[in-house]
């Protein structure tokens, strides 16, 4: 006949299996914690079981359950307390009496119920903490329950290692992740400047091989100067565009730009002042309201050339219709200092225009003016420095465009 | 060679739109160029015609980045009041860009007859002229 042991002991061997399968689905140190202190004290029946953790020479008890209040929260010398000596002679302590055990220090247990107590080290090879269970009265821990709570304690380490390589493995997937963004930004700004190289420096470029064409296929003098004239406003053109991507390049590689606290409001008045002859000539309403937040903590000179480009194309692009008005506000909104500027203008059909907005030299209105510059080089700015833009815009009632220029923390 | 009536061109550089003009008077096939700087003037003078078929252009040489309205709009706008013109136009996309995926879909626009990078030479628009009045 086969012993098949107690009841309490199949009960036992439940809690063990039932608590192995709740560790192996614990994520991080708390949880592992929680189901360990409560494991502890099911097990062995105890009036109450500590969790402590070693934190080089201290031991920390970084949690516990019991019937009251024990150590939770407190460190001590690995000298002075049994769960010390237990990880650093690696093997369990029993106690039946602890005011009779001199590593007990009987001053830290006076305040409590305890009265006897079995620990077990978690991790006997290269101790990593300790768990303890404590008795209200004075028993001696059978062997029974200290091979359970070795058990458990055992299980306890391998859960450990386990959050530890897991949190390893979340950090470097994490760094990963960051390293895959900054590809994916890179990837797209060189697309961005492969487009500029196609498109932008290409244009100027065919017409000056197309005037050369016609300089070398032309008979007769008169045409041939009227040509070599004509080549100086495309050298021109060709000089400004390669002078406005180097400005961009600057903005993208320059990683230190200088950022100061502004004031947006400041700021703004400047810009108006600045363009006080355009604001009269279009009879503008101006109004402004940065009551929300003042403050902004970003490059001086980029934020200068942003409010310098919205608030000029917002008088430029007005609606002969009807006399602009110009809001600017700025407000919070998830941690982020949002900057809006709102017109009244003659807008952008973003049905067909939405991605074209912000790249180099497009233009939507037939302005004199207009270079396609302005809106590019703002992007770049706000987005050097991790913020964003966005535009809305109804064609022939105007634009709203919308910057996240910096991240409250 | 048999010349053309009128040759339209939608540009907006002014200094692409005078060069090309000057190269199509240069080749003395062409009786009458009009400009249009951009797709949305070109539609309106198509549309303006309409009823008189014989003053449409037989040829539109079509740049692609425009303000207002690009060449590829420009392209979906015509298709759409094709069926009221009287008559089959010749469109060639000419453009500075180099980019393949303009290429790409020049080529899925079945009104596009070629995509010309520029420059375009004296040589190279006689052939195109060439070509249609063979076709035609």
């Amino acid at each position: 006949m086969t012993h098949l042991g107690s009841t309490t002991d199949i009960l036992n061997m439940e809690r063990l299996v039932d608590t192995v399968q709740k560790l192996s689905l614990a994520r991080n140190l708390e949880t592992i914690m929680q189901i360990v202190r409560s494991a502890a004290r099911k097990l062995t029946g105890a009036d109450g079981a500590t969790f402590v953790l070693r934190e080089g020479d201290l031991c920390y008890y970084a949690d516990e359950e019991a019937i009251s209040p024990l150590w939770k929260g407190s460190r001590f010398p690995m000298n002075t307390c049994i769960s010390g000596w237990v990880m650093l002679n690696k093997k369990p302590a029993v106690i039946e009496d602890i005011y009779k055990d001199d590593r007990i220090p009987a001053d830290a247990y006076r305040p409590t119920f305890v009265k006897s107590l079995a620990m077990v080290p978690i991790r006997t090879l290269e101790p990593i903490g300790a768990i303890g269970n404590y008795w209200a009265n004075y028993r001696m821990p059978t062997m029974k329950e200290v091979a359970t709570l070795q058990a458990l304690a055992d299980i306890t380490a391998v859960s450990l290692e386990n959050v530890e390589v897991r949190i390893q493995l979340e950090e470097k997937l994490e760094e990963r992740k960051l390293m895959i963004e900054q590809l994916e930004r890179q990837k797209e700004q060189l697309e961005e400047f492969t487009h500029i190289i196609a498109h932008n420096i290409r244009a100027p470029l065919s017409n000056l091989l197309f005037l050369n064409n016609m300089l070398k296929e032309s008979a007769s003098i008169e045409k041939k100067l009227l040509y070599l004239e004509k080549q100086k406003p495309v050298i021109d053109f060709l000089n400004d565009t390669f002078e406005e991507v180097v400005d961009a390049i600057q903005v993208k590689t320059d990683f230190n730009v200088q950022r100061e606290y502004l004031d947006m409001e400041n700021q703004l008045q400047f810009v108006i002042s600045y363009l006080q002859g355009e604001i009269l000539e279009a009879k503008a309403t101006i109004t402004y309201d940065f009551s929300k937040v003042r403050k902004v903590f970003f490059p001086p000179k980029y934020l200068e050339s942003i409010f310098m480009n919205l608030l000029s194309n917002a008088l430029r692009y007005c609606s002969p219709k009807r006399l602009p008005e110009i809001h600017v506000r700025s407000y919070l909104k998830d941690g982020w200092v949002c900057f809006e500027i709102k017109d009244n203008g003659l807008g952008i059909n973003l049905a067909n225009h939405g991605e074209q907005v912000f790249k180099l030299h497009k233009t939507f209105h037939e302005h004199p003016k207009a270079k396609g510059f302005g809106l590019f080089i703002t992007k770049t700015q706000v987005e050097a420095v991790g913020g964003s833009i966005s535009l809305k815009s109804i064609p022939d009632e105007g634009s709203i465009f919308t910057l996240r220029l910096f991240k409250n923390r | 060679m048999e010349k053309l009536n009128t040759l339209c061109i939608i540009e907006d550089n002014d200094v692409t739109q005078f060069l090309l003009q000057q190269m199509v008077e240069e080749t003395q096939m062409v009786k009458q160029v009009k400009l249009c700087s951009n797709g949305l003037r070109a539609i309106e003078y198509l549309r303006a015609l309409q009823d008189q078929p014989e003053l449409l252009p037989e040829m539109i040489l079509l740049d692609l980045a425009m303000p207002v309205m690009d060449g590829w709009r420009f392209l979906e706008e015509y298709r759409k009041i094709k069926p009221q013109l009287g008559k089959s136009i010749t469109i060639y996309i000419v453009t500075s860009s180099i980019d393949p995926a303009d290429v790409q879909k020049a080529k899925t626009v079945s009104e596009v007859a070629d995509f010309i990078v520029k420059p375009v030479t004296k040589s190279r628009f006689l052939d195109l002229v060439r070509e249609l009045k063979r076709v035609v």
